[in-house]
């Protein structure tokens, strides 16, 4: 079945008594009963399946992980708090009866370098952090650290640089590491678990909510390891609530007509923007002469290059804030994902906390600005655009 | 200012320049803030300037709870979570940040605590067990190995055992070791942890604070010392706690100062019921004269409002010479109470621990507690106490 069909229908439609609410309610309730003591005694047991306790498991987040299943090609899916509880359930049961080590991408999101560094590397997990687009220089650290786990993101951040998962999921099996893959950026776009992934994650706040007001992630994974996400999800309890799994299942059923809007007007940025007197570079997966050009070919389908862009202005610093507080359309924000065009400044916000020649290394000069491109009209789009590259 | 006013105030924040007061916080959905300038985000990201930026660094229906819960606690610090797991993980990472990676914990938790203690073994952090209401052996213990921090419920479920939480913490202190308090079963209702000495207090949000049934939280709650950490680590593991389940959460807390002392008056008449039928077996509950902790209880615990001792408002019991089956018999016939997990909803419930909450932990270890399979964990509601008292004893009477 097409996503665009299957996503409009997965999870929902439970029988409830005799009738069959069309879209699945929002379950606030914290435990459920039954008539008899020997049924509720039977489901703790696994000897039949029910709900128990909203920390094991509710209705509305379990519709969810259904869907968002559906969406990635999984087994079975966890609704989280937010994606960095995604990112942190899917570390912990990943790390189970393991190495306690990580190999992780050098560009990952803030949230997840903070993560691995202020919390993960303090309670005795090693972490070793490389250019994943070297691929040589993963395979050595692979080889030299052994670690139970390589950890990267399908796009970038900020700088758009794609990871080739197929090769990455191949050094991950030669060293017998688990391979996951944050997804947020290429919903759809990407299937992780067609290139070797063994989980993947999403910020739910971003492309899948899509719409700017819930905040919460996913890990999708295959049955091998449902059991240990399962018994880690309990005990760490990062569980979203329902009426925000109520909303991103409503946002998922258009997903797939957002994505297309993304990708186009995100296209569309980079034509209309191309060769601007205002801009240094454009950051773009869909530009053909993008380093990572072979990859996108083989990863992303045709014209679907994401709904992101960076935009390096001339002017440094001084450049990129004249022209995002210039802008009336679009809103500076720190998400990406939502309906609404988004722009960011990553010098002095997302990764402000780093040093000027990390942020060098790493590619984010002080005049890009991360286009996070909304669903609206394109013409409007680029000419609030073309207005504040006025003011650069 | 009292308890019972500081639940229906402490939520709101100061009106500043505004002319207008909402008469209750927002559920605000945004997932981020925009802002009109970059220089602004920048500012406030930095916290140079007030504001809110995304959701999981704060926003204003947690920062509503969180102001509210801290005030209850007179901590300093509130981290408002997804579920009481999440808050004990937080809670647990903050007190060891620093810290010899080993727990002492009580020997009587909530079976899934254990869980996340034995996950937390993964990364080196090892448990041992002790007995806190035996201060003797707690002070041996903490003498006899290096400690990262001590663990242990204020009222100890299912058992009901009250630890001398002021003593605890008292021994801890003198050993250097900082002090994490499972507070749900007592609420700020009963007893302020950090007030008698403790660290960092934890509660799950879904019991006696939100109270209805219907939001799954937690909260953990610290003072200054430990404010920073604990807030970063809210923002980087990110087990936030929902817009809609942060405003149920601080709208239940509203009325929990008063929904605490009818759980506790109700508790008791039913304890004093339970303790003379002739098909129960033992009855824990601090407030009746068997139970070996009802002077720790009378001292620790606050009075309700017109003068009365509260106990609590749990009850655990046993179902005299019963099996499992028997005692499922019982539970089945139970008509106005409700045969589920969870406790401190407004509606009485009942939970058969060795089959749920502390099915976990294994027989051989539940035998050795006392948690037998005739045992029931009792939650009293704010129906009317007859009520209550009444569909207990025809479930009992009504065993062949």
């Amino acid at each position: 079945m097409d996503p665009q069909t299957t996503l409009v229908h997965a999870g929902d439609r439970r029988k409830l008594g005799d009738y069959i609410p069309v879209s699945t309610p929002v379950y606030a309730s914290s435990s459920f009963f039954y008539d008899t003591m020997e049924e509720l005694a039977d489901v703790f047991a696994d000897r039949r399946p029910g709900e128990t306790y909203s920390r094991m498991g509710n209705p509305s987040a379990r519709a969810l992980e259904e869907q968002v299943s559906a969406l990635e090609g999984a087994d079975g899916a966890f609704a989280t708090a937010s994606g960095m509880a995604a990112v942190h359930l899917a570390i912990m049961a990943g790390l189970i009866d393991r190495r306690q080590s990580i190999v992780a991408a050098n560009v990952l999101y803030g949230g997840s370098l903070e993560l691995l560094r202020s919390v993960l590397r303090p309670s005795r997990i090693e972490i070793r952090f490389c250019d994943f687009c070297d691929l040589a220089a993963v395979e050595a650290a692979v080889r030299a650290l052994r670690p139970a786990l390589l950890i990267t993101e399908t796009l970038s951040n900020p700088c758009l640089r794609v990871a080739d998962l197929d090769r990455l999921s191949e050094i991950a099996k030669a060293n017998d590491a688990l391979f996951l893959v944050d997804n947020t950026f290429t919903p759809l776009l990407m299937k992780p678990f067609e290139h070797g992934a063994d989980m993947v994650i999403h910020s739910a706040t971003k492309y899948l909510g899509g719409h700017g007001d819930v905040l919460a992630g996913l890990v999708a994974a295959p049955g091998g390891h449902l059991e240990a996400l399962r018994q880690t999800h309990r005990c760490l309890g990062g569980n979203l609530g329902p009426f925000e799994a109520f909303l991103v299942m409503r946002g998922v059923k258009t997903l797939p007509l957002r994505m297309r809007r993304h990708c186009d007007n995100a296209r569309k940025v980079y034509e209309g923007l191309r060769g601007h007197p205002a801009i240094e570079r454009l950051l773009f997966p869909g530009d053909p002469d993008h380093p990572d050009a072979e990859a996108v070919r083989r990863l992303l389908p045709p014209g679907q290059a994401g709904g992101a862009i960076g935009i390096d202005v001339k002017g440094g610093e001084e450049g990129a804030y004249r022209f995002v507080d210039r802008l009336r359309l679009v809103a500076t924000s720190a998400s990406i994902g939502d309906l609404t065009t988004l722009a960011l400044h990553p010098a002095s916000a997302t990764h402000r906390m780093l040093t000027a020649e990390a942020r060098a290394g790493l590619g984010i000069t002080d005049g890009l600005v991360r286009l996070s491109v909304g669903g609206e009209d394109i013409e409007d789009i680029l000419a609030d655009l073309h207005r504040a590259l006025e003011a650069v | 200012m009292k308890l019972q006013t500081l639940a229906i105030h402490s939520c709101m924040e100061e009106p500043g320049d505004r002319p207008f007061v909402p008469s209750a916080p927002a559920v605000e959905m945004a997932a981020s803030f925009h802002y009109r300038s970059a220089r602004d985000l920048t500012a406030v990201a930095n916290g140079e300037l007030q504001g809110f930026v995304y959701q999981r660094y704060g926003n204003p229906s947690a920062a509503a709870l969180q102001r509210q819960m801290a005030a209850l606690e007179a901590g300093d610090c509130a981290v408002a979570c997804s579920s009481g797991m999440a808050a004990m993980h937080m809670g647990l990472l903050t007190a060891l940040r620093h810290r010899p990676p080993a727990v002492l914990a009580a020997n009587v938790l909530f079976g899934q605590t254990f869980q996340l203690l034995q996950l937390m073994e993964q990364q080196g952090v090892m448990t041992r067990l002790v007995d806190p209401c035996d201060l003797d052996a707690l002070d041996r213990a903490l003498g006899r190995a290096e400690t990262g921090c001590l663990l242990l419920e204020t009222i100890s479920n299912p058992l009901l055992r009250v630890p001398r939480l002021d003593r605890v913490c008292e021994i801890a202190h003198r050993h250097g070791v900082p002090v994490v308090v499972d507070a749900t079963f007592t609420t700020p209702g009963l007893l302020r942890p950090l007030e008698a000495g403790a660290d960092i207090v934890i509660h799950s949000a879904t019991k006696y604070l939100a109270g209805h049934a219907d939001v799954l939280g937690g909260i953990a709650v610290c003072r200054e010392s430990n404010a920073e950490y604990m807030s970063e680590l809210g923002r980087h593991l990110g087990p936030n706690l929902g817009p809609f389940q942060c405003f149920l959460t601080t709208r239940g807390i509203k009325t929990l100062p008063m929904r605490i002392e009818e759980h506790c008056r109700n508790a008791l008449h039913v304890a004093c019921i339970l303790e003379r039928h002739p098909r129960v077996g033992t009855v824990h509950y601090p407030g009746i004269d068997s139970h070996p902790d009802k002077a720790v209880a009378e001292s620790l615990f606050d009075r309700d409002s017109s003068g009365g001792t509260m106990y609590g408002g749990m009850v655990s019991f046993e179902v005299r010479d019963a099996d499992r089956a028997r005692t499922f018999q019982f539970m089945n016939a139970l008509r106005l109470v409700v045969r589920t997990l969870s406790m401190g909803d407004v509606h009485s419930l009942i939970t058969h621990p060795a089959t749920t909450t502390h099915r976990s932990m294994g027989e051989k270890r539940r035998l050795k507690l006392g948690i037998h399979e005739n045992l029931v964990r009792f939650s009293v509601g704010i129906e009317a106490a007859d009520d209550i008292a009444h569909d207990l004893t025809q479930a009992l009477e009504s065993l062949p």
